[in-house]
């Protein structure tokens, strides 16, 4: 009685396994998603990456513009960090990115709002969720009439 | 006449084979024929070929979109580069042409009136202004590798030019890109940026350099 079973049992398994019913999704599912996963994981992190790439640059210029266009270097600082906490507020930084965010100045004369000084605005985003760190800089010179 | 007989016997023999090799010939053809045809109408495997073509699609797509999005954000690097230098250059006013000239009290009543002389322009000293453009564009290229985009290489002024009221900076340099197509031999794209800077006078009153409106 068993032995009937069994051979009943294996022989409905062959026929499942003989059969060609289904055999589009088990083709689509071995061969796409081996092939499109890692290309939309590329994609997101390129595109994530170029992104926050881009906004710190952006971040970065326009606090460099506006600590050169200050009239000192106290109103300088105040004013680079209150035109990247807008800008950033502007361009969607969530808080997340905000948190991951360094400002960092770094000038060629001391004091730093001196005519013709070299002003380097950096922005740094630190690695996070399987993102790499992002750094973006920007330079700009104190106006020699200033 | 048994001769004949036999010729014509061995003829029809002949005749005979002829017509069975030709038989088996074409039957063998018909079978592959069909054969042939049993493959191309048979519906297995239809979808990996579906999956294939879209995915060297898909690769060839990213692969250029990916290499535009790149040779743009480098371009757009560049012209930010070279706006900065630009700016940089025609902040040196030439005093000497710019205090030239004779301003009295009429030419400032005129000018209250709005009948006065029609702005010149702001005169700037040309050579000092070429050589901080390109103070800055060195300083740019030289400096800290976050100052621009990684794909930039070969970066060259390609000229300056100074009119005495403004400058125009060209810059060149080749962005390197991401994903290079073996045997097409593209590796770089040359991408280049024109920059033109003028001065303006800011309106308002400031007498004696003391800005009131």
């Amino acid at each position: 009685m068993t032995l009937a079973l069994r051979r009943f049992n294996l022989r409905k398994s062959l026929q499942i396994v003989m059969s060609e019913r289904g055999s589009a999704s088990v083709e689509f599912v071995v061969l796409a998603l081996p092939l499109f996963v890692p290309i939309f994981i590329f994609l997101h992190q390129f595109a994530a990456v170029s992104g926050e790439e881009e906004m710190a640059r952006t971040l970065a210029r326009e606090g460099v513009r506006a600590y050169v266009s200050s009239s000192n270097s106290n109103h300088g600082a105040s004013a680079m960090e209150n035109v990247i906490q807008k800008t950033a507020a502007e361009i969607g930084l969530n808080k997340e990115q905000l948190g991951r965010m360094a400002i960092g100045l770094k000038c060629s004369a001391s004091p730093c709002h001196s005519p013709n000084a070299r002003v380097e605005v950096t922005i740094h985003f630190g690695a996070s969720g399987g993102l790499r760190a992002v750094t973006a800089s920007a330079q700009e010179y104190i106006s020699p009439w200033s | 006449m048994e001769l004949k007989i036999v010729q014509f016997e061995k003829r029809n023999i002949f005749l005979l084979k002829l017509m069975f090799i030709v038989k088996l010939v074409s039957s063998k053809c018909l079978l592959r024929n069909r054969h042939l045809r049993n493959i191309y109408r048979d519906e297995r495997g239809s979808i990996s070929l579906v999956v294939i073509t879209l995915f060297l699609i898909s690769i060839s797509m990213i692969l250029i979109s990916v290499n535009v999005a790149s040779v743009a954000l480098a371009k757009r690097s560049l012209t930010q580069a070279t706006e900065s230098a630009a700016q940089r250059g025609v902040r040196n006013l030439d005093k000497a042409a710019y205090y030239s000239g004779e301003f009295d009290l009429t030419t400032q009543v005129k000018n209250l009136f709005g009948i006065g002389p029609t702005d010149p322009g702001i005169p700037i000293d040309c050579s000092k202004a070429k050589n901080d453009a390109q103070g800055a564009i060195a300083d740019w290229s030289s400096g800290s590798t976050s100052l621009r985009r990684i794909e930039i290489t070969e970066f060259t002024i390609v000229s300056i030019e100074c009119d005495g009221f403004g400058i125009q900076l060209v810059t060149s340099a080749r962005s390197k890109l991401p994903m290079q197509v073996a045997f097409f031999g593209l590796e770089s794209v040359e991408i280049s940026a024109k920059v033109s800077v003028t001065n303006k006078r800011t309106g308002g009153f400031a007498p004696f350099g003391k800005r009131i409106s």
